[in-house]
């Protein structure tokens, strides 16, 4: 039954994996084939036999120097799409029951006195540190220099402090609002102004923007 | 020993992983984490302990399935890492689109894919990266560019071409790709594919279905949902733009 049912439901890239797999090298006819069977994947079936095509007859030179320094903050972001895909599953798949928590907060496990030598190695004050925990700064403006300095910071992985400031920006219960229409979702802001307005030192300012 | 896949072909037959791959998965399940991780971080090959693509699917997979967490993110990083490098390969800079976007995108929606396996909509999607590896990326590499191109490109643009009879060279260049396959026209076939993938992707797709696959013109027109003429309009102005290409330095 599980069959019929993948079968019938046949996602896109489902069939390009198919054909991808049964193909040695470009084959007219197993395209026909696959295009009589799944009509309503013609356009995306064609388009990805033709790249295959081109791919198979092209000749990949070898471009393996420069690639290390590149791919890491790449595989980074890919790690936080990661946890964050991760995070919405299990919360789709906890349905209305037990709220699932959200993504491991890196900055959940300080007490006082490890917020305290966490602030003074960063640099940072409570209130930047707040912005940091409450993810209420944009991760995408972040340099990965900071994102590696907080890390280091952490008992937490670089992936971990990534994701976390990738998700959704968190209102603890301790914080009261007074307007009537509170907002849904915070606004986040960017790194820059985070810097600039939470009262750092101009040396702490400059010295986290260098990162 | 490694779990069963669930996947079926198209005539419904479950697949199957290769054999070889099967003994490296069950040799590597009853491995500790540490030696994982170590055989994780060999690059060669031809190492006997190196990890092929398929047992490190299978392996990301069992970890993120028994919710052993710390294992799943170690050996997604260095396999996503190794990824990265094929794609830097893989998807090289053209006029079309961003090569960096598009990397990033493959190597974040594969990311995601052992985020969602087991639930959803397609739980198993996974299991085509246990059977063959680099054919299942390849896949999921060249829809997001296929997809891409069509995004960058929606519409051939090409009004600057005019519509007359074919010139010799022109001829020429399309003979060379109508041409049956032998060790020359291979050869030939790599040189142009650089030109032909930066054509527009109509110009591309009927050169390709036309000269490489062999279909003729009305069935290429029937897989691009146009009329042979269309087809034949095409072709011409493809064969225009390949001349153009090789004769630029």
């Amino acid at each position: 039954m599980s069959n019929t049912q993948t079968r019938n439901r046949s996602p896109a890239r489902d069939v390009l994996y198919e054909f991808a797999l049964a193909a040695s090298k470009p084959d007219a006819e197993l395209l026909e084939q696959f295009v009589r069977r799944y009509p309503e994947h013609a356009a995306e079936l064609t388009d990805f036999a033709v790249l295959l095509a081109l791919d198979f007859y092209s000749d990949s030179p070898d471009t393996t120097e420069p690639v290390a320094t590149l791919i890491s903050p790449v595989v980074s972001r890919a790690m936080s799409r990661f946890e964050n895909r991760l995070y919405a599953v299990k919360q789709e798949a906890a349905g209305s029951s037990a709220p699932v928590k959200s993504p491991d907060n890196p900055f959940a496990t300080l007490d006082r006195k490890g917020v305290r030598d966490f602030c003074s190695r960063l640099p940072a004050n409570n209130l930047f540190f707040i912005k940091m925990r409450d993810r209420q700064i944009d991760g995408d403006t972040m340099t990965s220099g900071f994102s590696q300095h907080v890390a280091n910071g952490l008992p937490a992985p670089l992936d971990i402090v990534v994701a976390h400031f990738a998700t959704g920006a968190e209102r603890r219960a301790s914080t009261h609002l007074r307007a009537d229409n509170k907002p849904d979702v915070p606004v986040k802001q960017t790194f820059e102004e985070a810097v600039r307005t939470s009262g750092l030192t101009e040396e702490q300012q400059k010295f986290l923007l260098s990162l | 020993m490694a779990r069963k896949l669930t996947k079926t072909t198209k005539d419904g037959q479950l697949y199957v992983r290769p054999a070889v791959i099967e003994a490296a998965i069950d040799h590597a399940l009853s491995q500790d984490r540490a030696t994982l991780e170590a055989r994780a971080a060999i690059n060669d090959r031809s190492h006997q302990d190196y990890l092929s693509p398929e047992v490190f699917v299978h392996l990301i997979r069992n970890a993120r399935r028994t919710d052993d967490m710390s294992t799943c993110r170690a050996l997604l990083r260095v396999h996503l890492e190794r990824r990265g490098v094929t794609l830097v390969k893989k998807i090289r800079p053209n006029k079309i689109f961003s090569a960096d976007m598009v990397r990033e995108e493959v190597i974040s929606k594969f990311a995601e894919l052992f985020a969602e396996d087991g639930g959803g909509d397609n739980p198993d999607e996974l299991d085509f990266y246990e059977v063959k590896f680099n054919k299942a990326f390849d896949a999921l590499c060249l829809s997001a560019i296929a997809a891409e191109t069509r995004r960058m490109n929606p519409n051939t643009s090409v009004s600057d071409i005019t519509d007359g009879p074919e010139n010799e060279d022109q001829k020429e260049i399309l003979e060379v790709l109508r041409t049956p396959a032998d060790a020359e026209r291979t050869a030939q076939l790599a040189e142009l594919c650089e030109a032909i993938q930066s054509l527009p992707p109509d110009l591309r797709n009927a050169v390709v279905l036309h000269c490489i696959y062999g279909h003729k013109e009305e069935s290429a027109a029937d897989l691009c949902g146009v009329t042979g003429r269309t087809i034949r309009n095409r072709l011409k102005r493809a064969a225009a733009l390949l001349v153009k290409f090789k004769e630029t330095p």
